[in-house]
């Protein structure tokens, strides 16, 4: 409740700079949309530690997961999700159709998918019909530490 | 070596020149990697890690910000988020504490790992550690939680742990990935 003043506050306060003079306040109750915080797991329904997502106009969320590595594709309104990158069961590794702790997902303007696959220190690339994946940057396994940042690690 | 990444950790596109953005993290740097292009430029930081103007720390994400054509970079081990025009080939701070202290107050972040804007200009921060997501008006350095509560973790609907990504839809409603949680959380603009 005190947010929500203060956003109104500043809201006023801020009025002559800004246009739209929209009134930006949020509920403090989230409501859940995707994933279920008593059922962690791997089926179209749950989600095992989330990290990143990007929305769709008008009505698509791509949701990457740690814990499952792989790239789940949720029609909002739905709680089911399809694998639309990696295995849906999870599976973690280092082959081409595998990753190793995804964290950032971009998706181009065709629905192709761009995954940061962070331990195996490569950028891969899912075509939407998932007939092509590859690898764009970075090797498979290999990561290139610059000596500045060893020293600083010592 | 400016092919290889070590912990790759955030992606973002551009949306008018289609350019990827990649936050290569324990290279402190920022890569962009153009479709059919072997080869990836550094676009921000490469000078080990460190603070404004010419260095990053540990950068998680990355936002392109198209009116200014600046890069928004959120800087998880230095919690601050910064702006790096591409113009000039530098950065400054404008999020979290200058010196790169961490911290729970309005003014401080506690690594954060995701930063969008609206079509306003205003900024919306994923504060992991806080355990919420910070606002701030265009141009201003002083936070409003608008999601979470500062510093208290749990599973209620109005708690976040570890919240790592944000989005909004065209009516500025709030989606959160809510890390810890395993669940997506949407907060009703009203």
């Amino acid at each position: 409740m005190i947010n929500i003043i203060i956003v109104l506050v500043l809201s006023l306060k801020h009025k002559v700079n800004r246009t739209p003079e929209a009134i930006l306040r949020w509920r403090k109750d989230g409501i859940t949309i995707a994933g279920n915080v008593t059922s962690v797991g791997a089926n179209s329904e749950q989600l095992n530690l989330p990290w990143h997502l990007v929305l769709v106009w008008p009505n698509i969320l791509y949701a990457s997961e740690w814990g499952n590595n792989r790239v789940q594709k949720f029609i909002l309104g739905s709680s089911q999700g399809e694998t639309v990158a990696g295995q849906s069961n999870g599976l973690m590794g280092s082959n081409l159709t595998q990753f190793n702790r995804v964290h950032g997902i971009a998706v181009d303007e065709y629905e192709n998918i761009y995954v940061a696959d962070t331990s195996n220190h490569r950028i891969q690339f899912w075509s939407k019909d998932k007939s092509t994946i590859t690898t764009v940057v970075g090797t498979t396994g290999k990561m290139n530490k610059n000596s500045i940042d060893q020293i600083f690690f010592l | 070596m400016m092919n290889q990444l070590n912990t790759p950790y955030g992606l973002h596109q551009n949306t008018k020149t289609k350019v990827i953005y990649i936050a290569d993290a324990l290279n402190h740097r920022i890569l962009s990697y153009r479709s059919n292009i072997s080869n990836c430029t550094i676009i921000a930081g490469g000078n080990g890690p460190g603070l404004c103007p010419s260095k990053l720390q540990s950068p998680r994400a990355i936002y392109h910000d198209f009116i200014s054509n600046d890069l928004l970079i959120t800087n998880a081990d230095s919690h601050t988020v910064v702006r790096w025009s591409l113009d000039s080939n530098s950065c400054r701070i404008i999020a979290g504490n200058v010196s790169g202290a961490v911290g729970n107050s309005s003014t401080h972040l506690f690594t954060p790992v995701d930063v969008k804007l609206d079509p306003m200009g205003n900024m919306y921060v994923a504060d992991r550690y806080n355990n919420r997501i910070q606002f701030f008006f265009a141009n201003q350095n002083e936070g409003i939680t608008i999601a979470g509560i500062t510093s208290i973790e749990g599973t209620n609907s109005s708690l976040l742990r570890s919240p790592s990504g944000i989005g909004l839809d065209s009516q500025l409603n709030l989606y959160i990935v809510d890390h810890w949680n395993s669940r997506i959380q949407k907060f009703l603009r009203y």
